[in-house]
């Protein structure tokens, strides 16, 4: 029994020290703003039903932050990331994750000019381009 | 010292862990939709009623099954770190994973010894001659 009582801990202890690890090298998702009135600069809307962006482009102005309003309409959980860069994978904004039917407004910062995507974290096939200029 | 039995209290309470932890991670992910957390989740399901079946070649196999099952969740795990996302019920889910790996290891040192020896046996050369 004591040797069962030893496995446990082992077990609680292993699985809390993965954990911890695993959110080392995460990036805190940004701000989710609780509603319109916390909006900033222009409004994006996109849509996100049936695990798919209703939107396959988007666009802002450069240099301007705004505000990115997720509807998401599945019963399953979506947000919204900006990639860019030249390989197109660095993160420039993350929204945070939440689960539908709801809405939820994104502040962004501002973005120099050029062609980003825009994706759902959660199911990565869910992919748009954002056009800034 | 105590041996751990399949049929003792204890070894039938790690087994149920074992199958509620595998069942528990494969609804999650039959909540967040898409094609690909469907079949993870069917995959769990099927690892979990595999686990307990009471067929004579889901008995004589348990300890592949245990194995697949360790490598299932721990490549799940690993599809995680490295794709995200990060937040509150993917840490769940990996949690969840990670006791549900760090329970068989108990079972398949209980049970089945050396799993490198297990396999050799099984697949091996001695056992294709």
């Amino acid at each position: 029994m004591k040797r069962m009582r030893r496995s446990i801990a082992v077990v609680l202890a292993t699985a809390a020290v993965a954990l911890a690890g695993c959110g080392g090298g995460a990036a805190a998702p940004a701000q989710t703003l609780p509603g319109p009135a916390g909006d900033q600069g222009p409004k994006v809307a996109i849509t996100a039903e049936n695990i798919a962006f209703a939107e396959s482009e988007i666009g802002v102005a450069a240099s301007t932050p705004f505000t990115l309003v997720l509807d998401n309409r599945d019963a399953v959980p979506h947000n919204v990331s900006i990639y860019g860069g030249q390989s197109g994978q660095d993160r420039r904004f993350e929204g945070a994750v939440f689960s539908g039917p709801s809405t939820r407004w994104y502040a962004v910062p501002a973005l120099a000019p050029g062609e980003y995507r825009f994706v759902c974290d959660v199911h990565p096939n869910m992919t748009g381009r954002l056009v800034v200029k | 010292m105590v041996t751990l039995r399949p049929t003792s209290p204890a070894g039938l309470a790690l087994r149920a862990a074992i199958v509620a932890l595998a069942l528990a991670t494969g609804w999650i992910h039959h909540t967040l939709g898409g094609l690909l957390f469907e079949l993870n989740a069917a995959g769990y399901v099927v690892a979990a009623a595999a686990m307990v079946a009471p067929i004579g070649l889901a008995v004589r196999f348990r300890w592949l099954i245990r194995l697949g099952l360790i490598g299932y969740a721990a490549t799940a795990i690993v599809a995680w770190y490295v794709m995200g996302p990060r937040y509150d019920t993917a840490y769940l889910a990996k949690g969840i994973e990670i006791v549900l790996i760090a329970l068989l290891l108990i079972e398949v040192r209980a049970y089945d010894g050396n799993p490198l020896r297990r396999l050799r046996r099984a697949f091996g050369p001695a056992a294709r001659a």
